[in-house]
């Protein structure tokens, strides 16, 4: 698949004060992918997950999407150009339905009034389209859901406006078995549905289950980016530990 | 003997395609039809018009906002309401019945946990078959009637007379299930009988993950391992349709001792009993085998060193199953259903580690791997497209011999 | 005609589509209760424990037409300043600072009457930005500088106190004497524009309501039953039609004059409910304001100006709240220097939490401040008939504050319990 990645970043820099965070690091991901990025703590991971999704801004390297060069400056201009991340904290208001959540914000209305029906129709699709089966009725308060529930309407509400990446960041940390599969098996949906994928987990089961390349960082930088394919349990590891392979080649 | 189709046969075909269309793809305008059918709007009324007349599909305006200009073009959607099938899935552990519409709707179902695990009596298992069914037609609508009916079960079935040759896990060997149940429910359609991982290839081929893909292979857990190989579209049945046993391939010879008598096949290897067993959990009781595996990935997930050395083991074997299957099918996909989903998800690294290593380059390379996306009910859904074969391969005969079993057939 | 049947894809939003039926809306409405969202309910139990306790203790007077319809007009200022507390209660903010606002506007308002000249409407308009004014300067040392509400509204509650002596001066009062203010709270609608206003509002809400219901229906969406639905529009015009009724009756002490016909406040109240119901209901604006209360970061997320929401709601509270400074100067003919001082906030907020406002933000309706009004004026008037000393009035009210409150608190607490 010799595609153009939607998602391109080249020699990437960050720093913080004297603190160097990323160093040269490449990473990208293409449409109809998962691809997971890997690292210890402290790798570098949430950094340039800020920095793709224009929290934070670059201090060096290329940011090209669609193989355009962008520079996005605010989570809305990442929005804009199609790129939504799902934080681990979700940000979901408790008091409002699952409609309500997912069109925080950007409202559908006909002239000053809000446009219900056709926001519940169209909330009710993409969950559909993710196979979404335990919600029960889109007019549940967000109260009212398990975990995995509120994650998937957290995904389900990045998915809403034609992006065309999505970021998770550790979707399943605070779940369990039977929500972290449904949860694995809505991201899979999503990029058989054409999204570019990145999904960031500690779990080596969920990148493997789903993930169709892996990109490994190591003390801010990129030791390996490789299709999930080609690798084995014991190389991802050594990676994410040592920032090498010998049996891959791969040279810290 | 004709030389070519008569035109008969055409109008027949093109019946059964247009119906097998609405039916897998739902509700469609004529304009949609005529494109992808590939016949001109013509045609398509008057079939459309053939199948309306025999309460298969009706028309009906759009129901979408649509604010487009002009004309909307009628939309052709299923009876959903009113022509089903009965579909039935005989589980080790559960039976589970549903009356489906056309279109794939579950309608209704009934569900019973059952103690399969000794062994049961053919006449009894038919009389709670037909216990549940009959329950599900009362219900249906005085205009609504039955097409066909089909039973997955988890053992060896011959095709063509439908006899079960061997249910490992079930021992109810060597007897006509459908024949039995057909007169039981008196109903006036045969009941056919496939092999339950077989149906849920094709469910998951027809409606679920396998949408688009026309090489796949499935893999069924339900305690025993089984599977489904989808080649250039279509089943792989081999010579008497008893293909597809992927449960009893020899993956590690000398190993466990399986329930077909050998020894190292997969089901031994990556079977539920197996990984209980290594899980040191083998006295779980009063739990259904999909509990039971949940139990020990979630164990697992927690930390538990034993479960997760079990998942280890389990995973690994599994994927020499896996890599054997990409390397001789080279299949598009492969999906994980039943308890193999949990397995699968729980050991994910294993299973792909050893493709990585043992699956050739070249087959491997676009393989993708997938849980099934109907869930617990692929089975259920596979009979359903099974008992839906009949009608969407002849569509006014089987209803014209519903009608009227002795007579002759109307129209053919 | 179309039995629409979900696919398989979509069969897990059953809930959706299915019309409930009755038995399973009563049981869904109970879990909810039983869950802790107890709604409208301690406010109707309150309201008709209180008649039955009252109607006991006085049979004579207290349901005679003449004190209900007391009743009513008691109930003005509480709840139109109550209604715009609910603004500030559903951020989880709260504006101790309301009532005393409300004395300032009244005093504005009555100043310009009587010793400028100006016309009633000046007056009144001036009033109103003079509210709208406090709550800016509420707002923004709330929102921008981030001193927390309590401290900035306690400190105008004091500051306002001095404003108001200083507008009035030593005299004390200023009278309001202007014939369209007085009319506010002492005048009657004539009986026939009470009735056709009545009948008009009880049709146009069976309207809305059975509009709405078929929409649902006929897109396939979610909604209550029919039998429900048309429950509660007959229950609603009942009230609407009855209290048109009771207020219609000759009330006046003397046979020789006649006293009858529904106050002009009423209506004000009605017009000012419709809206602020409408605004958080059907608005991007109210949509938006629910989610603030409920999560300010995931507010700030969806990229909703936070600060300005939160200023706003200040603007709204201190703009009703000079509404009700001219209202309860109409109904007293005067303006004094303790006007929206003393009992008035602490009324307005039990009012508002009674109803069914949440103090944790992010729950209420503006009709919570109708019900918790009406409570609060009940209260407030049968302790009068009883004859009660102060006293025992200022335990009272601040016991059932204290109720509502433990009420709404123990209720959230069951809700987080349940998961909800």
């Amino acid at each position: 698949m010799s595609q153009t990645p939607v998602l391109d970043l080249r020699g990437i820099d960050k720093s913080f004060g004297p603190v160097r965070v990323l160093q040269q690091v490449d990473f990208t991901a293409y449409a109809g992918e998962v691809t997971a990025l890997v690292g210890d703590n402290g790798a570098g991971k949430t950094t340039l997950v800020k920095c793709i999704g224009g929290i934070h801004s670059l201090d060096g390297g290329d940011y090209l999407f669609d193989g355009r060069p962008v520079r996005p400056s605010s989570p809305r201009e990442a929005a804009g150009l199609g790129i939504e991340v799902v934080h681990q904290d979700l940000a979901l208001a408790d008091n409002l339905d699952i409609v309500q959540n997912m069109f925080l914000g950007r409202e559908r209305r006909r002239g000053i009034v809000l446009d219900e029906t056709a926001m519940e129709e169209l909330a009710r699709r993409t969950l559909a389209e993710l196979s979404v089966r335990t919600i029960g009725s889109v007019r549940r308060k967000v109260s009212e859901l398990s975990g995995g529930q509120r994650q998937t309407v957290a995904i389900a509400r990045a998915v809403l406006w034609d992006s065309r990446v999505v970021v998770l960041d550790e979707p399943s940390a605070a779940l369990g078995v039977a929500q972290t599969q449904q949860v694995l098996e809505i991201v899979r949906r999503l990029a058989d549905q054409g999204l570019a994928v990145v999904l960031i987990s500690h779990n080596m089961n969920d990148v493997f289950a789903v993930s169709d390349r892996v990109a490994a960082l190591y003390l801010g930088r990129t030791v390996a980016q490789v299709r999930t394919a080609d690798v084995t349990h014991a190389q991802v590891v050594e990676l994410i530990t040592a920032g090498r392979s010998e049996s891959l080649g791969i040279r810290g | 003997m004709k030389a070519g189709p008569s035109q008969e046969d055409i109008r027949r075909h093109n019946l059964g395609t247009l119906l097998r269309y609405v039916h897998v793809r739902g509700p469609a305008s004529r304009a949609t039809l005529a494109e992808s059918l590939g016949l001109n709007r013509s045609t398509i009324m008057a079939l459309t018009a053939d199948l309306t007349a025999a309460g298969l599909v009706r028309e009906e305006l759009p129901r979408s906002p649509g604010r487009r200009a002009g004309r909307p073009s009628l939309v052709v959607r299923p009876e959903s309401t009113r022509v089903y099938v009965l579909a039935f899935d005989v589980g080790v552990d559960r039976i589970a019945v549903a009356r489906v519409g056309l279109g794939g709707v579950v309608l209704d179902r009934r569900e019973s946990p059952h103690e399969g695990r000794g062994p049961v009596e053919p006449a009894e298992l038919v009389a709670t078959l037909a216990g549940m069914a009959r329950s599900l037609v009362r219900k249906a609508g005085r205009d609504a009637v039955c097409v066909g009916a089909a039973l997955a079960f988890p053992g060896i079935v011959r095709r063509g007379d439908d006899v079960i040759r061997f249910g490992p896990n079930l021992r109810v060997g060597d007897v006509r299930l459908g024949e039995m149940l057909s007169r039981r429910l008196a109903l006036g359609v045969p009941v056919a009988v496939a092999n339950d991982a077989n149906l849920g290839a094709i469910a998951e081929h027809e409606r679920g993950a396998g949408v688009g893909y026309d090489d796949m292979v499935y893999l069924h857990g339900d305690v025993g391992v089984g599977g489904g190989i989808i080649v250039g579209g279509r089943l792989l049945g081999g010579q008497d349709g008893y293909g597809g046993e992927i449960g009893h391939m020899g993956v590690n010879p000398g190993g466990r001792t399986c329930s077909c008598g050998a020894r190292g096949c997969l089901e031994s290897e990556v079977g539920e009993r197996t990984l209980l067993t290594l899980a040191g959990r083998a006295d779980l009781t009063g739990m259904t085998s999909r509990e039971a595996v949940r139990a020990i990935v979630d164990a697992a997930d927690r930390g538990d060193v034993v479960a997760r050395d079990a998942l280890h083991q389990v995973g690994t074997w599994l994927g020499h199953g896996v890599a054997n299957l990409v390397n001789i099918f080279n299949p598009g996909l492969v999906v994980f259903g039943g308890t193999l989903r949990d397995v699968y998800l729980g050991s994910a690294a294993q299973v792909r580690s050893v493709l990585a290593t043992e699956g050739m380059a070249a087959p491997r390379e676009r393989v993708r791997l997938r849980t099934a996306q109907l869930g617990d009910d692929t089975t259920l859904v596979g009979a359903a497209e099974f008992a839906f074969a009949d009608v969407l391969d002849d569509p006014l005969h089987v209803l014209a011999r519903l009608r009227d079993p002795e007579g002759e057939p109307v129209g053919s | 005609m179309s039995t629409d049947i979900p696919r398989l894809a979509d069969a897990d939003f059953a809930a959706d589509r299915r019309q409930l039926d009755v038995r399973s809306a009563v049981s869904d409405y109970w879990a909810r209760v039983r869950a802790g969202e107890l709604g409208a309910i301690p406010a109707i139990l309150a309201l008709a424990f209180l008649f039955v306790l009252f109607t006991g203790l006085r049979p004579d007077t207290f349901l005679s037409t003449g004190n209900v319809a007391n009743l009513f007009t008691q109930a003005l200022p509480v709840t139109i300043l109550a209604m715009g507390l609910v603004f500030v209660l559903l951020l989880g903010e709260i504006d101790l600072s309301a009532g005393v606002a409300s004395g300032v506007c009244g005093a504005v308002m009555a100043k310009l009457i009587v010793e400028s000249g100006q016309p009633w409407y000046v007056a009144v308009i001036a009033a109103i930005a003079t509210g709208v004014v406090i709550g800016t300067a509420i707002g923004w040392l709330v929102s921008v500088i981030r001193i927390p509400s309590f401290v900035v509204t306690l400190a105008l509650f004091l500051g306002l106190q001095g404003i108001t002596l200083k507008l009035i001066g030593k005299g004390g009062t200023v009278p309001v004497r202007d014939d369209v203010i007085v009319a506010l709270a002492n005048k009657n609608m004539p009986l026939w524009l009470g009735w056709t206003l009545a009948v008009l509002v009880a049709l146009g809400y069976a309207a809305s309501q059975l509009l709405r219901w078929n929409r649902q229906r006929r897109r396939g969406l979610h909604g209550k039953p029919v039998q429900l639905v048309a429950g509660r529009v007959v229950v609603v015009g009942a009230i609407l039609l009855i209290g048109t009724f009771v207020l219609s009756l000759d009330r006046a002490p003397s046979p020789l004059v006649t006293l009858a016909g529904i106050p002009w406040g009423v209506p004000l109240v009605a017009v000012l409910l419709i809206i602020a119901t409408f605004v958080l209901d059907r608005t991007a604006y109210g949509r938006h304001l629910y989610a603030v209360g409920g999560s300010a970061e995931a507010a700030r997320r969806a990229g909703i100006n936070v600060t300005r929401i939160r200023m706003s709601v200040f603007m709204i509270a201190s703009g009703l709240a000079a509404v009700s400074g001219i209202v309860a100067a109409s109904r007293l003919n005067s303006v004094a220097t303790d006007s929206g001082a003393g009992n008035t906030l602490l009324y307005a907020v039990g009012a508002a939490v009674i109803g069914g406002t949440s103090l944790f933000g992010g729950r209420g309706r503006a009709r919570d401040a109708i019900l918790g009004g009406l409570v609060i004026a009940t209260i407030d008037n049968g302790l009068g008939l009883l004859g009660m000393d102060a006293y025992a009035n200022f335990l009272i009210t601040g016991g059932v504050l204290l109720v509502a409150a433990g009420i709404d608190a123990l209720s959230r607490r069951r809700r987080s319990a349940t998961g909800r």
